[in-house]
């Protein structure tokens, strides 16, 4: 009896669905609750188990590629009667399964038999196989309450012992596993009080990146303020001249295209560090990555070869690509190959922040919200002035304190000078 | 009432569970009253049940065993029953643990109440002071409730006439005197411990089922030593059969049976109705609760033991079967424990239960019908105690212990016994499947020689294919 195993609904309003990782083939024996595939909807990334089991005779689908909802994903030569009823079924959500007796030319559905849908928020992927109260995972009640207590789910620690039974030190290690891949003690959806959320793909790539950053690289801040009150008057009196559609002159385009100049004086700071074979590589190129808030999560498109472009060049790629960040139209390729990061988080407010490296980069710029401040003359005198908060972060195994002091005081200068500005820009 | 009668816990029903959770709680520093609606604490368990009845089955056992003695030659007169005494021995027994709950209450500085608790609220309990109480406020206010108020016998509409010659569970256990002709009517543990007891003590005991067999549920071949015994000790066992209607007569109390369209009449001295038991949720006021009620009448409860609503816990009997002391006790260290703010569940490998009949019957994790009704492939050993040494010893070979395991991993499933002391070397079983112990752990720890432990060990090498004192399948 050949069964097709069709994609259920994987959340509201979603039809479709990216697969990230294929993890069965054509031939291999499914099990029910096997993993049949890790998909990626735009608003979460899940794992597909399967509803049936048999040996896989057929594959309609293909790593990175999309898959529709209640399209056939696979067909299995098996039992009928293998297929499992998971539970109490929702039948708004449509026959999933669908059974073909193979003496009928005609695919003709004369059973169906209702799955539940899987939720949106998908908890921790099943446990396969065995009844669980016929057979708890295989582990002493004070293993179990140990593992309760580290708050870690008993039934996924594999066991070292003979018969796959769990020890205290099989317990102990899968904790001290989760907690270096960044996990917590695991807490299960069954709490009332707790929500589930799959990580997005997005979320996942931030979170393992910036682990790596802040775990491995050797962080220094160094914070600075720019007086630009004059460079916000000019980039004022600039922009009201302008017609209504054309992008404004902003800060954070003057400061692209002051590090493309800092960037050159300072090569250290546009490197990349080859710790195993103790060597840096000194790029030729600069790259600015600016970080854009979308509601996918944060991503950092890249303004390629800065030292090259003006800054009208400048404020108009960056008004594009942060237009197209934000509507999710940016090309995977424009994210990629920055060689410094640039951070401003002025537009929201706050008065400083210690941004985290980008790797494989160096060093990333913070830039906070400017606040009118009184500043004090060496004759005595105060002035209110528009000073920006400016915050750098380096790997301090490539650049030492006084490099990074000087990298930001001179942006700061540059930035508080209009001459400078005149030159530079 | 003042705002005063606060209590950090309080548990109603001081039966195993309930007083479990009640020392618990106060061992771990709690705030702790207890509530119970009758003077003396120790529930069904020990008033009314397991311990009276275990009391009465060990008269019975020595009773049986020195009529059985006569085969090896030494003979006892026939035995003279006193049975003003036996029920003091009793209810000696009774008083003795009763007593020593109070003692550990009063230690551990729980606040006793004999007093019926009905909830007002979620947070509050109303109290009616039970015959000869005092200082017993009329409310009480609570952080958390458990409720353990256990069970009672099921008495249907169609055996309630007002006879107390028709007894329940309770009522066989007081011991008013010893009927010549009992009817036991339900073949299940209680109808059968309470048959056991009665036939030593010189009733002729009639035992009438509805179902085909006796002890539904329990695999065959453990029964059927059992069943042996009784077909000749007890007068009948009538399977099959239904009693329709039960009447006073002059003489006792006629029966009307019935079985496969045949109808008779028979008369006996008393009647046990022990058809099974229902939980005691019906008058607690639960309905001024969040608490859910599920089917049967039992409180739904989560594996940390909490009802649907957050600040009231329930256990034992009123959350559901098995309807056994020792689970209820369990459940009363997790409730308690939750409530303590640990992370403890109830997720115990298996419930051991006994039969304490004569041989007894115990069986804990997966039986032999359970696997095969699920699918479960399994592999088992059965050790029959003709092959024991210790049981020839005993004069009591028809015993028998099986181990049930996964034919894959070895890892032990479920554990049976039938045979003397079987209640007492179930233990084991139960170690085995909570430590998930597989079949060589068994067959490879030295048992002690002789004795009837020694029976689980073989059962464990049947299973490896090679029993010291079984002779290999394929030799046969």
């Amino acid at each position: 009896m050949a069964i097709e195993f069709r994609l259920p609904e994987v959340g509201e309003n979603i039809d479709q669905a990216k697969i990230v990782h294929l993890l069965v083939a054509v031939g291999d024996t499914l099990q029910v609750n096997q993993v049949i595939m890790e998909i990626e909807t735009d608003k979460a990334s899940l794992e597909i188990p399967s509803e049936v089991r048999g040996r896989i005779t057929s594959l309609n689908v293909s790593e990175g590629g999309m898959v529709d909802v209640g399209s056939v994903v696979l067909t299995v030569e098996g039992d009928a009667e293998e297929s499992v009823d998971t539970g109490p079924a929702d039948t708004s959500t449509g026959p999933a399964l669908v059974e073909i007796p193979d003496s009928t030319p005609t695919p003709q559905p004369v059973k169906t038999a209702p799955v539940p849908p899987v939720p949106e928020k998908l908890p921790s992927p099943p446990i396969p196989a065995t009844n669980p109260v016929v057979a708890p995972p295989p582990a002493s009640p004070s293993v179990r309450r140990l593992a309760r207590e580290l708050g870690v789910n008993i039934s996924q620690v594999a066991g070292s012992n003979p018969g796959g039974r769990i020890s205290d030190s099989d317990v102990k290690a899968h904790a001290k596993g989760l907690i270096t891949n960044g996990h917590g003690p695991a807490l299960t959806g069954q709490d009332a009080g707790i929500e589930v959320i799959p990580l997005t793909q997005i979320r996942r790539i931030i979170a393992e990146k910036m682990t790596r950053s802040w775990t491995t690289i050797p962080h220094v801040h160094q914070h600075d303020q720019a007086d630009i009150t004059q460079l916000d008057t000019m980039r004022r009196s600039y922009n009201q001249k302008l017609a209504e559609d054309r992008p404004r002159l902003t800060v954070t385009a003057v400061i692209i295209r002051i590090l493309a100049m800092l960037l050159k004086k300072f090569p250290e700071l546009n490197s990349q560090l080859d710790m195993e074979n103790k060597q840096l590589f000194l790029k030729k190129r600069i790259h600015v990555g600016v970080a854009v808030d979308s509601e996918h999560g944060l991503m950092v498109p890249v303004i390629r070869d800065v030292d090259r472009k003006s800054i009208l060049d400048i404020v108009q790629e960056l008004d594009d690509m942060a237009r197209r960040t934000r509507s999710g139209k940016i090309k995977p390729d424009e994210l990629k190959g920055s060689t410094f990061t640039l951070t401003n988080l002025g537009g929201i407010g706050g008065v400083a922040f210690n941004p985290i490296i980008n790797p494989p980069e160096v060093a990333i710029l913070g830039v906070a919200r400017a606040e009118r401040s009184p500043v004090y003359h060496a004759n005595g005198n105060v002035e209110i002035r528009l000073m920006l908060p400016l915050c750098l972060g380096y790997d301090h195994r490539i650049i030492d304190g006084a490099q990074g002091a000087r990298f930001t005081r001179e942006l700061a200068e540059c930035m508080g000078n209009p001459l400078d500005l005149m030159f530079c820009i | 009432m003042s705002d005063n009668n606060y209590t950090q816990i309080v548990v109603i029903g001081a039966g195993p569970g309930g007083y479990t959770a009640a020392f618990h709680a106060a061992n771990m520093g709690l705030e702790v009253t207890l509530i119970n609606d009758e003077g003396q604490p120790g529930g069904v368990c020990l008033q009314r049940g397991c311990i009276p009845s275990k009391a009465l089955l060990h008269i019975a056992r020595l009773i049986n065993e020195a009529r059985e003695v006569s085969e090896m030659g030494i003979t006892f007169g026939k035995p003279g029953i006193n049975i003003e005494k036996l029920r003091g021995f009793k209810d000696g027994v009774i008083e003795k643990l009763g007593g020593g709950i109070r003692q550990l209450a009063s230690a551990r500085k729980v606040n006793y109440l004999h007093a019926r608790a009905e909830f007002t609220c979620s947070e509050t309990l109303k109290l009616t002071a039970g015959r000869g109480a005092e200082n017993i406020p009329k409310s009480l206010h609570f952080g958390h409730c458990i409720i353990a108020t256990g069970s009672s016998p099921i008495v249907p509409g169609i055996f309630n006439i007002s006879d107390e010659r028709v007894m329940d569970s309770t009522g066989s256990l007081e011991l008013k005197d010893i009927p010549d002709k009992l009817l036991v009517i339900g073949g299940g543990y209680i109808g059968l411990e309470m048959g056991t007891i009665y036939q030593a003590l010189g009733s002729a005991v009639s035992v009438v089922e509805m179902t085909p067999t006796l002890l539904t549920g329990v695999d065959r071949d453990l029964v059927k030593p059992l069943q042996h015994r009784i077909n000749r000790s007890f007068e009948k066992i009538m399977l099959e059969t239904r009693v329709v209607s039960l009447k006073t007569a002059n003489n006792g109390i006629t029966a009307l049976l019935e079985d496969n369209d045949q109808a008779r009449e028979e008369t006996y001295d008393r009647a046990l109705v022990s058809i099974g038991r229902t939980p005691n949720t019906g008058r607690l006021g639960l309905e001024n609760t969040n608490v859910e009620i599920i089917e049967r009448g039992f409180i739904k409860v989560d594996e940390r033991m909490q009802t649907a609503d957050p600040s009231i816990f329930a256990i034992g009997d009123v959350a559901g079967e098995p309807m056994l002391a020792h689970k209820a006790s369990k459940e009363a260290k997790v409730a308690t424990e939750s409530i303590a703010g640990k992370k403890t569940i109830y997720d115990v490998a298996c419930v051991p239960a006994v039969v304490f009949t004569d041989p007894e019957i115990a069986w804990a994790g997966l039986t032999e019908d359970e696997a095969a009704e699920k699918g479960i492939r399994v592999e088992i050993g059965r050790f029959p105690w003709a092959a024991s040494g210790r049981a020839a010893t005993l004069a009591r070979q028809e015993g028998l212990t099986k181990v049930i395991a996964d034919p894959e991993s070895g890892r032990i499933l479920g554990v049976g016994m039938v045979g003397v002391g079987a209640g007492d070397m179930i233990a084991e079983g139960v170690i085995a499947l909570e430590m998930a112990a597989n079949i060589e752990d068994i067959a490879e720890s030295i048992h002690p020689h002789p004795t009837l432990s020694e029976t689980m060990m073989e059962a464990a090498e049947v299973c490896l294919g090679h029993s010291t004192h079984m002779i290999p399948r394929e030799n046969r």
